[in-house]
Formats: structure tokens, sequence, C-alpha cells
């Protein structure tokens, strides 16, 4: 046992790897501290604040529900615009998924067009894309569904076109050896095998619409965003609390709808 | 008939198959044995059209591969079960089968059962029914267990009853049990529909007593082309020794 301990050598405390994931470590650090400085982040001046959001809480207590049924009208057009603007994204993302999905897309300078559309769309948050919206088909719902579904197109189209490309290729070769048509193979075997992805997305796209339609309202978009922006300008905090309330519901309320629905899909 | 004319393949520069030649009449049950990169599942690829031969040629029933790649006739002439998950699993196992008739006119219909025509189902139920699956049919294929997805692929390989059944390694991850039974299946079914039937394998034992003909590849060529009865044990056990061992 001596003899082979004198033979192995014992490995250096500092290797090549080692260097390279400390190197990586502070740079991350380093980036984090510069950020944190940049953004005037002072513990200070947070601690100096917490008697104003005290402050704000009492003047919130108790919610104002006295107009319920406008704050549940708002409510229930906020969900139309993200209802709405997901099933547009939706149909658009699986278009696009099929044409940039490199098994699945008719040719190559089609998938690298249909890529680079889906990354410039994902580089324009969904509040930019609303503010376009209402400038150019004016206030209202029908911007904020325009901007929701961008938005889904951008987040969608990306993990549809993955998920076609990740189908288990031979299924597909058994039934092309066939002679199948392109159009057998996709809807026989590719969405098919991908379907349990695509809700996936499809859902989570959802919920994502949802606490993106809330903000929309407030540059102009419809829905509940614009009625708490007016609460909160007109110093009506306690009516805003009730609409914060009501928001806060239906969110918690499609989430556990989206985890649901996401347990029926698993394989029983 | 089946005739393989002088058939070599090269993929990257490599050359997968010497001149491999041999002919398979219609309901006559072969098997093709030889070690890990033999050349056997090129072998078979190149047979269903899903590689391009280097030079030589492949006949099914008068019609050359290399020149009616693309035709739809011969293409419903083939039947072929790939080695590994095979089927959809998130549709019903009837839809599974129904998928067999790929390459028919307005082919889409068969995505699903459901749409299908009504002889193409009372087709698919007969089969199935043939492999034992019938009460399985409205079943999840994803719900199956091994010996009864292959049973499935044998289903769909053959609802059409091709003039040439191809099987990559059918049964390579199944149980020995399962592996006789899916062969037996195989060797049957094809005969009832009179196609000629190829197999891959490399558990030699398990398929002499299934199969008619032995065909085995050493480094893509072939070594042994005979009836089973006529192969001895020696020459069964010598397909799969290497070259050093070969010298000893």
């Amino acid at each position: 046992m001596s003899g082979n301990a004198e033979q192995a050598k014992v490995p250096p405390r500092m290797s090549g790897e080692i260097l390279r994931r400390l190197v990586l470590a502070a740079t991350i650090v380093l980036l984090a501290a510069g950020s944190l400085s940049g953004s005037g982040v002072s513990l200070q001046t947070f601690i100096e604040g917490i008697p104003s959001i005290l402050s704000l809480a009492r003047d919130m207590w108790p919610p104002d529900f006295r107009r319920i049924d406008s704050i549940a009208h708002a409510i229930f057009v906020t969900l139309q615009i993200a209802v709405a603007g997901t099933f547009l994204g939706l149909c658009g993302s699986l278009l696009a998924g099929v044409l940039g999905s490199r098994h699945q897309s008719p040719s190559a300078w089609l998938r690298v067009l249909v890529k680079v559309m889906l990354a410039g769309v994902r580089t324009i948050p969904e509040l930019l894309w609303a503010l376009l919206f209402v400038v150019s088909v004016g206030p209202g719902a029908f911007a904020g569904v325009l901007a929701i579904c961008m938005d889904t197109l951008g987040f969608a189209g990306r993990f549809f076109a993955e998920a076609l490309d990740d189908v288990d290729s031979d299924p597909q070769a058994a039934l092309l050896v066939h002679g199948a048509s392109r159009s057998l193979v996709l809807f026989g075997v590719v969405f098919p095998l991908a379907m349990p992805s695509l809700l996936h997305t499809s859902l989570y796209s959802l919920e994502r619409a949802i606490r993106a339609s809330v903000v929309l309202g407030v540059v102009g978009a419809g829905g509940i965003g614009i009625e708490l922006k007016v609460a909160m300008d007109l110093f009506q905090y306690r009516k805003a609390a009730a609409m914060v309330i009501c928001i806060l519901v239906v969110v918690v309320a499609v989430e556990a709808f989206g985890t649901w629905a996401r347990l029926q899909l698993r394989p029983k | 008939m089946i005739s393989v004319d002088d058939v070599s393949v090269s993929l990257d520069g490599k050359k997968i198959l010497d001149a491999v030649s041999f002919r398979i009449d219609g309901g006559e049950s072969v098997a093709l044995l030889g070690s890990n990169g033999a050349g056997k599942s090129t072998l078979i690829r190149s047979i269903a059209g899903m590689l391009p031969l280097t030079s030589g040629a492949v006949t099914i029933a008068s019609q050359e591969v290399s020149t009616q790649y693309r035709d739809e006739e011969w293409r419903q002439s083939i039947g072929f079960i790939p080695q590994n998950s095979p089927l959809v699993e998130t549709a019903s196992v009837l839809t599974n089968v129904v998928h067999g008739f790929a390459g028919a006119r307005g082919d889409w219909r068969c995505c699903l059962q459901s749409l299908a025509r009504g002889w193409m189902r009372e087709r698919a139920m007969q089969i199935l029914d043939s492999v034992g699956l019938a009460d399985k049919a409205s079943k999840q294929a994803g719900q199956l267990s091994g010996g009864e997805v292959q049973r499935c692929s044998i289903a769909r390989a053959l609802v059409r009853e091709p003039k040439l059944v191809l099987a990559d390694e059918p049964t390579a991850s199944l149980d020995p049990a399962t592996r006789q039974e899916i062969h037996q299946l195989l060797r049957d079914t094809a005969a009832q529909a009179g196609s000629a039937l190829l197999v891959s394998s490399h558990l030699v034992e398990e398929v002499r007593d299934f199969f008619q003909r032995l065909i085995a590849l050493r480094d893509g060529s072939v070594i042994l082309d005979r009836s089973t009865a006529d192969v001895s044990p020696d020459e069964l056990n010598d397909i799969y020794k290497t070259g050093a061992s070969r010298e000893r």
C-alpha cells in the first residue's frame, strides 16, 4: 500500500479548472456589486422608507369594495385580454414552431428567418409592445390583446420549436419508410408526441399573460391596470387596495388552475 | 421476391457494406446475424430506402429501390419495424396501427383512427386480433409493456400486407420469453400475409429456432447464407469471433 502511495501523485491544490471557476465566481460577484452600487441600492434609504410604506398600508385599510361591480368588470376585461392575446399568440407560435424547427421546417433559410424574427420579438418587452399598439390602434383592450399576442409569440414560438425538435425520430422514420406524407408525420406523430410539452408551455404562457395584462392598462392598453393607476393618482388608496386584492385572487386562481391542469397531463 | 445485388454502402467515407448479395422469396423468413458494427442496421436501412446505396441495387418485385425510392407503390410494399420506441405513445393502439396505411391517397386521415376510412379501421382490428391486442385497441400505446409495444409495431408493419417486412433488432430490449414470442409472431404473421421477412439480431441461439434461413455479416460482407438446418453450431459460434480469436 505504501508502494502505491509513493507512485500515485497528489493532485495540485490549484489546477487550471479550479482557477477558471474562481475567476468566473469573482466576475459574477464584481458584476453584481457594480450593479448594486450603480442602481443606487441603499439599505439606509430602504429603512427610512419603511414608515412611508406603513403609512400607505394604513391609508389602504380597510379596502373599499363599494364599487366591486366596476372592479369585477375591469378584471373580466383583463382576463379576456389575456386569454384572447394568448390564444392568438399560441396559434402564431404553432406555425412559427413548425417553421423554426430543425426537423420540420421545409427550408433552412426559412428556419433561420423565423428564429431571428422570434428572437427580435422577444427582445421587446410587453409594456413596449403595448405602447406601440396604443399608438397604432388606439388605447383600449385591442392594443392589450396585440401586446400579449406578440409577447406570447416570442416566448412560446421558441419553446414550441424546441419541443418539436425533441420528438423521437424513430416513430417518424417508421412512417416515412411506409411513404407517409409530411402532414401525416406532423399531425399523426410529431404533434401527439410533443403535446405534453406544448400544453405545459401554453399553460405557462396563459399565467404570464394574466400577470402582464394587469400592468398593460397602466399605459392605456385596457383592463384593470388603468383603473388601478387612476385610483392611485387620485389618492383613492382604499379603492386601489380592493383592486389589488381582486387581482391577487384572480392570479392565484389562474395559477392553481395551471397546477391542476399540469397534474392532469401527467402520464397515469 | 426481394433481390439485393452487389450492394455497397459508405458513410462518412467509411465502407460499411461491401458487395452484399442475396435473394429472399415471398413468405420466406430470414435472420440477419452479426456482431455490433457488422453492418446489419445499415443493410436494413439501405433496403428500406433510408440510406443511399454507393453501388449495387435492391429490387422488390422487379422495382429497383434506387430509382423507385419516392414511388408511392414501392414504398407501400415495405413494412418496417425500427429498434427503439417505434410507437406514438400518446396515441391509442388502434391509431398506431392505422398509421401503417401511411402513403395511401389522402393519408392525413390516418393521423387518428377516428378519422380513418372504415375499411382501414376494420383491417387494423383484424391484425390487432391476430397479434393478440384487440382488447387493448383503445388503450394508450404508452401504457403497453415492452412485448406489447413490439406486437403493436408488428401489426402496424403488416397491416397493409407488404411484400417485404424489415425488422431492425425488434427484440433487443425484451426478456428471453418475450423475445421468443415476438420472433414466433413475426414469422407466423409474415407467413400468413405471404411477406418476405428479414430480421436482424445478434441472438444466434434464439433465432435459429424460428427462421428458415440465416445470413451472417462480418465487417460489411456476407460470410454465411444458408438454410438454418444446414448451419452447424461451430459455424454459428464463428460468426461472433473477432479477428484475433479467429487467428487463434
